[in-house]
């Protein structure tokens, strides 16, 4: 070939390369290679050691948080089906308000919720006011341990579920369903037609449930209902004794490879729908069974919502006394709100970097990427802070163990993952050639992301900035593990009051925190269906 | 002159080949037509000259520079001159016409030149009115028209075109047409056209090529293409057509519905297919050949009768309904004929 005959080099303005090469090195240095530090430390003893770490008392954790796990999976699975189906397939009274006291719980830290339930089953709670002191001790003592455990992680994961057979409802083609109806009715359609439909959404929900309740420290640590993740953090925490920690975090990590093993191979390839054309879903009919599935639904919503809400605010005291609460904590709610806004804006910016190279890279690639984000997702809170403290903690480092920075860290790298498959599943929607004519005109990388994707995806990153927000402000895990000293989040405070203070105080946190979670989700709506309209068609 | 130049270009998505050996010169300033079925490989030569794709093997070229070559890229695609209208028009949807363009012109281009670019562009294409209006607000026709003022008024050397009028209903479709086939009278344009649609091709094409299974199975003016296909395929592809196998020898194909004349290569022998089309077969009392009407299709002012006989079906175009059934006579006119 000619070599006058080619043009210069090629050198184009389009450079994503340093842009998406930078956040992932975000994503490995706050949480991926931290946790791969953590694997080889734990390996490593475990040469040492021996299989010592195995024993009765690892025994019967393991039976613990695998009952725990299960139990809360199985029913979030069933519970979260029967209002998945019944909020999007069916004419119930008033399902939108009942969708959205159902999703309530999940936005609140579980701990709060064990809270709630507390003044309700406790010795002088709800129960105990009404039935009497000796109903009231008979639902205390069986609301500790496992049982209360079970219901406090139901009610906040079931709307896991709910949601996403909800999604998967809804993307049903109503031809599909039309094409079914014209000979059959409606419970046979749903069970034949809808359900394999929806069948990958439900395992998908479980095993997130599954994930999520195994990880968990707050409730069964509050319920006494002895699990790893407790573990770990006690032998962090209580006794210094950092490699103890390590060694205890293997099998809570071996249960998280399960469930991510789990998600990986069965339920990579769920049915597809050919191509949706019309928007409308079909409505089943209840017709006779209307009225008893309203009071059966409803009565579940007050009673699991609403019903230990109205316990913390009985538990509560006066103006006053909220006025004192929170002049008591006002450090802890700026630490709180700053570190978590700060958190999620650095997390939306390299969710959108990692999952453009998620979403517009070779599939290879993109699973194995995919698989490492899930990873640092599924890790628990208390692990992956005992991870950080090991990578972290070291000398010429200080100044970043010792700071808040450490906690921004944490965030970053425990809710980076969400937020990449919240803005990837947005950027699906985005053709690729809505790029690639920028491209042609000559637009640099950034400038495209800037001014064509950023406003296109705007009411998406609205929502990922504000879900990243409020799961920064709930966290309690990986906060309590991490956290140095003079850093106190309200969570921590709410959960160390829990212990030491008196019930209307820590009642009274309890409902600022619920408040506040409340505010941000209210502007968070408001934000997104202002953005929503900015980037429309109409 | 050839402006773009594709030479045994291979391409393959993820270990499938798409093209295989293409072979294909875009003449200057004139529309060219890229038609096959789907699946042919038709979007991928279009985004291997954009430069969104590098082929795996040979050569691409833009006039006199290499841009492209086996895994290498020369020359980005921002600097090649080229523009797209895509299938699905990539509209921006939060900017506003005006915007839009301002946004592609950028600040390279001086500010009094991108307001008389973008006037001229939005007048030629009747969008004068709509400076303010958003893709959303936009008629489907206002939103093709956004998409070509978009790509023309980088004034760019070469128009990429993929299948842009795919989702148009016909009378909107027509009209879009015209504006494109005048659209060269305003802007001097090299116009590489893909689509399935028989009638953009030759509506539209000064030069076509027709793509099938990742190559080219000929390419020439729409017109002879038509007239005198090279294979059964393109026959088929560009029209109705009956094929009917026979021998040749001595200028006369022997088929079943009898012996034809017209190979214009009177040394040719052997095995062929005969192209025949509905226009071709003139129903005719006194005509050579006879069969039996076996359905009309209305077309609105004349009918697609199919006539079969032993061994033998073909169609021809009547202005009355003929009686399924009925006998008829018909002539041939010169056929064209295809080598197997």
């Amino acid at each position: 070939m000619e070599r006058d005959q080619l043009s210069r080099p090629h050198s184009s303005r389009w450079r994503p390369a340093p842009w998406l090469g930078a956040s992932l090195l975000v994503v490995l240095i706050t949480g991926a290679l931290p946790l791969a530090w953590l694997v080889v430390v734990a390996l490593g003893d475990i040469a040492i050691s021996g299989a010592g770490f195995v024993s009765s008392r690892t025994a019967a954790l393991f039976g613990n948080t695998v009952r725990l796990g299960i139990a809360v999976a199985v029913l979030v699975g069933v519970l979260g089906t029967i209002f998945g189906v019944l909020s999007a397939k069916t004419d119930l009274p008033g399902r939108r308000t009942l969708v959205a006291l159902l999703t309530l719980p999940l936005f609140l830290p579980p701990y709060i919720l064990a809270l709630e339930w507390f003044t309700v089953l406790g010795r002088h709670g709800v129960v105990a006011a009404i039935a009497g002191r000796t109903a009231g001790i008979w639902a205390s003592d069986r609301f500790f341990g496992l049982g209360g455990a079970v219901l406090v992680l139901t009610t906040a994961y079931t709307p896991i579920v709910m949601h996403l057979v909800r999604i998967a409802l809804r993307s049903i083609d109503p031809a599909v369903e039309e094409s079914a109806r014209l000979r059959f009715r409606w419970p046979r359609i749903l069970w034949r037609i809808d359900m394999p439909f929806v069948a990958p959404a439900i395992g998908l929900g479980m095993l997130v449930t599954f994930i999520l309740v195994v990880g968990e420290f707050g409730v069964p640590a509050y319920l006494r209902y002895p699990v790893f993740s407790g573990a770990v953090f006690t032998e962090f925490a209580a006794f210094l004794n950092i490699r103890a920690a390590v060694v205890a975090s293997i099998p809570l990590m071996l249960l998280v490879l399960a469930g991510l093993g789990a998600e990986r191979y069965w339920l990579r390839t769920p049915w597809q729908s050919l191509g949706r054309v019309r928007l409308t879903s079909l409505v089943a009919p209840l017709g006779a069974w209307r009225l008893l599935a309203a009071l059966g639904g409803w009565a579940y919503a007050l009673v699991t919502v609403v019903l230990p809400l109205a316990g913390l605010e009985r538990e509560a005291g006066g103006a006053a006394s909220y006025t004192a609460a929170l002049r008591g904590a006002a450090s802890s709610i700026v630490v709180s709100v700053w570190t978590a806004a700060m958190a999620a804006t650095i997390v939306l910016a390299a969710a959108l970097m990692v999952a453009y190279l998620v979403e517009r890279t070779g599939s290879t690639r993109r699973n194995t990427l995919d698989t490492v984000l899930l990873l640092l997702f599924a890790v628990p809170g208390t692990v992956l802070g005992v991870s950080l403290i090991l990578f972290w903690n070291r000398p010429g480092l200080t100044g970043i163990y010792t700071s808040v920075v450490i906690l921004l860290i944490a965030y970053v790298a425990h809710y980076t993952p969400v937020a990449v498959r919240a803005v990837g599943a947005a950027l699906q929607s985005i053709s690729p050639s809505v790029e690639e004519a920028a491209r042609l005109a000559g637009v640099p990388w950034i400038t495209m992301v800037r001014r064509i994707l950023v406003p296109s995806l705007a009411p998406a990153l609205a929502g990922v900035w504000s879900l990243t927000f409020v799961l920064c402000l709930r966290d309690l895990d990986l906060a309590m593990t991490v956290h140095p000293p003079g850093v106190e989040t309200l969570p921590i405070r709410v959960y160390t009051l829990m212990a030491n203070s008196s019930s209307s105080v820590t009642a009274e946190l309890a409902l600022l925190m619920i408040a506040l979670t409340l505010a941000v989700m209210l502007v968070a709506g408001v934000a997104v269906g202002v953005a929503r309209r900015a980037s429309a068609w109409t | 002159m050839d402006l773009i130049r594709l030479e045994d270009v291979e391409f393959a998505y993820g270990g499938r080949p798409v093209l295989r050996g293409v072979n294909l010169a875009v003449p200057e300033n004139v529309v060219t037509v890229l038609v096959g079925p789907s699946g042919s490989g038709k979007s991928t030569i279009l985004r291997l000259i954009a430069g969104f794709e590098t082929p795996s093997r040979g050569r691409l070229s833009i006039g006199d520079q290499i841009v492209s070559t086996g895994h290498r890229v020369f020359q980005a695609p921002e600097s090649r001159g080229v523009a797209m209208v895509f299938q699905d028009l990539a509209l921006w949807a939060h900017m506003s016409v005006g915007q839009t363009l301002e946004f592609v012109l950028g600040r390279a281009v001086a500010r009094q030149e991108r307001r008389r670019r973008i006037t001229e562009t939005l007048t030629a294409l009747g969008l004068d009115g709509r400076l303010e209006a958003r893709p959303g607000e936009l008629s489907g026709g206002e939103r093709q028209r956004l998409a070509l003022a978009r790509a023309l008024v980088t004034r760019p050397r070469i128009l990429l075109m993929d299948e842009p009028l795919a989702n148009l209903d016909p009378p909107l479709r027509v009209a879009l047409l015209d504006e494109i086939r005048n659209l060269r009278q305003r802007f001097p344009l090299t116009i590489l056209y893909v689509t399935h649609n028989q009638h953009e091709t030759f509506g539209l094409g000064d030069h076509a090529a027709v793509l099938h299974e990742g190559r080219i199975e000929q390419a020439g003016s729409p017109r002879a293409l038509y007239e005198r296909p090279r294979t059964a395929f393109v026959a088929s592809f560009l029209g109705r057509c009956a094929l009917l196998p026979g021998t040749l020898h001595d200028g006369h194909v022997e088929t079943a519905l009898g012996v034809l004349s017209g190979a214009e290569d009177r040394a040719a022998q052997g095995a062929v297919s005969v192209v025949i089309r509905p226009e071709d077969v003139l129903v005719d009392s006194d005509g050579p050949f006879g069969g039996r009407v076996e359905s009309a299709t209305c077309l609105g002012g004349a009918f697609e009768t199919a006539i079969t006989g032993p061994g033998w079906r073909l169609w021809a175009l009547t202005r009355d309904e003929p009686t399924p059934g009925s006998s008829v006579r018909f002539a041939v006119k010169k056929p064209a004929i295809v080598h197997p």
